[in-house]
């Protein structure tokens, strides 16, 4: 287990440096001003000097080693553009804290509603409750969010008389922000783990417990839902890591000030050293989330083994 | 004797009768599997048993085995599922209607910017008295006639029941004239007249006199239950008018008989100078007339005594009928209308074929990036799956992507590249094809090395031919419900790059530019239409896409044929 997982760790750093290399090349595409606070007012042979100092005429793999060297010693850089000279790990850690407080507190509540949403609508397979539920996942997987989340807020906010958008010492311009949050992960949440356990119901074991007599909710709990929740276990940890980048529709609709919007701001603002960052830290989480959901999965799962090989094939 | 005989192993299995029928036919079981032959036996073999067969590529393609049809049940299974269906039949109607829509008659391009008309205005009289007047060309065709630089052409639409209406033209001084009123053969119901710049104070007035969109006069009626004032312009009494004296206006009242002769109070605008009542007559049938001045126009009804008043104070429409005044600029933010079916959005463009050149882009987006995916992805899968060297390099490209959140794939694209249809369809077709390619992958590589993979190799089909004919019709199911979910995918991902400013510019009308202009204009309520239409379209394109790209992947997944 210990050594399947330092491959996977190994094999995920090769990934991060061939994605920063391709970050890299694709940035130097990029208009220079991106790397200037000033940049209309500089001359040519200011920008050039610019440009030497910051070591960005250097060739790409030594910039690449630099850049990695640097992350390796917890120096994410400075940001040019967006605040200009600020380190960015300043700029990002309060960041993180906001998206990853909305995250949790919408993961704290779509979890347990999506998985007792998915199992009672596998309970009840082709009926009212069934359809119901059916109707709510092909909507939110349909529509794309921006639709949904636009009526939830203006809607939202009149019904409910609440302030429309976010603010730090008012607990309610929470509810509606984690609405949005939590009705698409529900919706996932429920219909895969109803998909699984519909899955699991057909196998054979389940019609021998039957046969043998063995109580509904046993077969129900012990067996269907342990079994099809596995590869619901292996999403979490990436769902969980997930929350500190935000949600750009969310956080924006509200003007919550977490990291959501931040990757769009620095877009904007060709900032071009942010945009690496982020896009180097999303990846990053992506690929732990993964390692974590796999370790996850083993754990919950006995039989689930990355060392031995299975089969012939 | 060796577990391979045959001979045993046949033996076995036949039954006594079988035994006895080759008995009778005079066939010896022991002489005909006799498996333990001398040389000599073996030498008289006929040598052609054991060479290779010729490879023949027809058998290998002979079919007829059974009568099944894979796509003929595929539809019939689809036509089962009769929601599928609705929605089938409601998307390619709305698929039909966007390349209808441009050749409709009276349309409107959608990146027209539309003005006001220069020269003519617009009534729309309604039963009571109340109009509408604007610039926004409601007739048909050409002008019915043309009016000079000095001139306004007025068009108006009066009710039926007005007969052919009256124009009045009052100048500065209040001096009225008749203008001449003719129908516009063009339009059915429409009235025209020429006003003059020197008089253009407009009033319409029905064939009898009765109704007018002006008159000196004012009624009320108060409604007994909730003393609710109601004001008409229309005619609501009998007989002669009570003439007001000059520069004065007639009020006739109506008030539940128990509150007696009502009093009336009026006022001037705003309130600020002081009430006085006016003196109230009967005009019988349970009217009172009286004359109020025409420096006021708030109006206030009370009971004989005082003690019940009106809830609503009434505003007179006195002093000189509307102006006639050509309106400058765009028209924009109409709400819709007979002229603009989705009304307009802020800069005067027709919001009813932005919708349609919206959705015909969103669609063509999405298609494209749906076919791109199933291309790529599909020849990709088979490389993956068949070229055993390629698999480390797809395998790390597919690690690469599908650990990356896709939104962040999807804006460095959009980023590094100008905006634009091409720059969307590229940005979204780099990560959509690597799914259905690893999927293709897998099922390669569980389906090459099947029996009946190996039969067709056998028989010498070529791989090109196994691909098609063996493997690729397994994947039909999945490989359509990709290609349906990639549309409503694709549709919400360039709302997505509109919404972050990474979308299409403008001047090309889409879905995504569509809904995020109307979220700009959704704290006016009366401008939240702008949003509300294209959220519901996009809505129902979505939703269709989804539900028929799932059915239809359940129809095709051939262990669902029965």
């Amino acid at each position: 287990m210990l050594k399947y997982s330092i491959k996977r760790l190994a094999r995920s750093l090769i990934t991060l440096v061939i994605l920063i290399t391709i970050v890299f090349a694709l940035l130097r595409f990029m208009p220079e001003e991106g790397y200037f606070s000033n940049y209309e007012k500089m001359s040519p042979a200011q920008i050039e000097l610019g440009l030497v100092k910051m070591g960005l005429k250097d060739p790409l793999y030594v910039q690449v080693v630099r850049f990695i060297g640097n992350l390796l010693k917890g120096d994410l850089g400075v940001s040019y553009r967006y605040r200009v000279n600020t380190p960015i790990a300043r700029i990002i850690a309060p960041k993180i804290a906001i998206s990853a407080k909305l995250g949790l507190i919408c993961m704290a509540i779509s979890l347990p509603l999506g998985l007792a949403m998915g199992v009672i609508m596998a309970r009840y397979k082709g009926k009212f409750w069934d359809k119901l539920g059916n109707a709510y996942i092909v909507f939110i997987q349909a529509v794309p969010n921006a639709v949904y989340f636009i009526f939830i807020q203006l809607y939202g906010s009149t019904w409910l008389k609440i302030p429309m958008l976010y603010n730090e010492n008012d607990w309610r311009t929470l509810i509606l922000p984690t609405i949005s949050l939590a009705l698409p992960s529900i919706s996932s949440y429920a219909m895969w783990l109803r998909r699984y356990m519909v899955d699991e119901t057909n196998k054979d074991y389940i019609k021998l417990a039957r046969a043998k007599g063995v109580p509904n909710t046993t077969i129900w709990f012990r067996h269907v839902f342990r079994n099809a929740v596995v590869p619901i276990v292996n999403l979490i940890p990436g769902s969980l890591l997930y929350t500190i980048s935000g949600s750009i529709y969310t956080e924006s609709f509200y003007s919550i000030p977490g990291m959501g919007g931040l990757l769009v701001d620095v877009i904007k603002r060709q900032d071009n050293n942010m945009v690496l960052v982020l896009v180097v830290l999303f990846a990053a989480v992506g690929i732990v989330g993964l390692l974590l959901g796999d370790i996850c999965m083993a754990i919950v799962d006995p039989r689930i083994s990355f060392v031995k090989k299975e089969g012939s094939r | 004797m060796s577990k391979y005989s045959p001979k045993e192993k046949i033996a076995g299995k036949l039954e006594a009768s079988q035994e006895e029928f080759l008995r009778k036919h005079g066939i010896l079981l022991d002489e005909l599997l006799d498996d333990n032959l001398d040389e000599g036996q073996i030498a008289d073999l006929d040598g052609s048993l054991f060479e290779l067969a010729p490879v023949d590529e027809s058998e290998a393609e002979r079919t007829g085995y059974s009568n099944y049809s894979y796509w003929g049940s595929t539809v019939r299974m689809f036509l089962k599922n009769k929601v599928a269906v609705f929605n089938l039949i409601i998307m390619l109607a709305l698929v039909l209607f966007t390349f209808i829509q441009p050749y409709l008659p009276n349309q409107f391009d959608p990146n027209t910017v539309n003005y006001y008309d220069a020269k003519a205005v617009w009534y729309v009289v309604d039963d009571d008295g109340t109009y509408t007047v604007d610039g926004m060309k409601r007739t048909k065709g050409d002008y019915a006639a043309l009016p000079s630089d000095s001139e306004i052409l007025a068009y108006a639409k009066t009710p039926a029941s007005w007969g052919t209406p009256v124009f009045m033209a009052y100048n500065k001084d209040g001096e009225d004239s008749r203008l001449e009123a003719r129908a516009d053969e063009a339009n059915q119901g429409w009235y025209y007249a020429i006003v003059s710049k020197d008089a253009p104070y407009l009033s319409i007035q029905s064939e009898d006199g009765t109704a007018s969109t002006f008159s000196n006069a004012v009624w009320l009626t108060v409604e007994g239950e909730k003393n609710a004032v109601y004001t008409s312009a229309v005619r609501l009494t009998e007989g002669d008018m009570h003439e007001a004296p000059e520069g004065d206006s007639t009020v006739y009242v109506k008030a539940p008989e128990s509150w007696g002769t009502p009093q009336v109070k009026v006022q001037g605008p705003g309130g600020s100078s002081t009430a006085e009542f006016i003196e109230m007559q009967s005009a019988g049938d349970g009217w009172y007339y009286g004359f109020f001045p025409s420096e006021k126009n708030t109006i206030s009804v009370l009971s004989e005594d005082g003690s019940v008043k009106g809830m609503n104070r009434a505003t007179a429409q006195i002093g000189l009928p509307a102006e006639v005044k050509i309106v400058k600029g765009f028209i924009e933010n109409k709400r819709p209308n007979g002229v603009f079916w989705f009304g307009t959005n802020d800069i005067g463009q027709d919001l009813w074929s932005r919708m349609w050149s919206g959705t015909r882009t969103s669609l063509f987006i999405g298609i494209v990036v749906a076919l791109i995916e199933a291309v790529v992805g599909i020849l990709a899968g088979l490389l993956w799956g068949y070229v055993r060297k390629l698999d480390f390099l797809f395998t790390e490209i597919y690690n690469l992507i599908d650990n990356i959140p896709s939104t962040i794939i999807l804006m460095l694209a959009a980023y590094v590249m100008r905006p634009g249809i091409k720059t969307i369809i590229i940005a979204m077709s780099i990560t959509g094809w690597i799914g259905l390619a690893r999927f293709i992958r897998n099922q390669v590589l569980i389906i090459r090395d099947r029996d009946f993979n190996l039969a067709s190799r056998c028989l010498g089909t070529p791989t090109s031919r196994v691909i098609t004919r063996n493997l690729l019709p397994q994947m039909v199911s999945v490989v359509m419900l990709r290609m349906a979910l990639a549309i409503p995918g694709a549709i919400g991902s360039e709302v997505f790059l509109a919404y972050i400013g990474l979308g299409l510019p403008i001047a090309t009308p889409s879905l995504g530019n569509l809904v995020n202009k109307g979220r700009t204009m959704m704290m006016a309520p009366t401008l939240r239409y702008q949003l509300f239409i294209p959220a519901i379209i996009l809505s129902i394109i979505t939703i269709c896409f989804y539900l028929v790209g799932n059915a239809f992947s359940d129809a095709a997944d051939p262990k669902n044929h029965v």
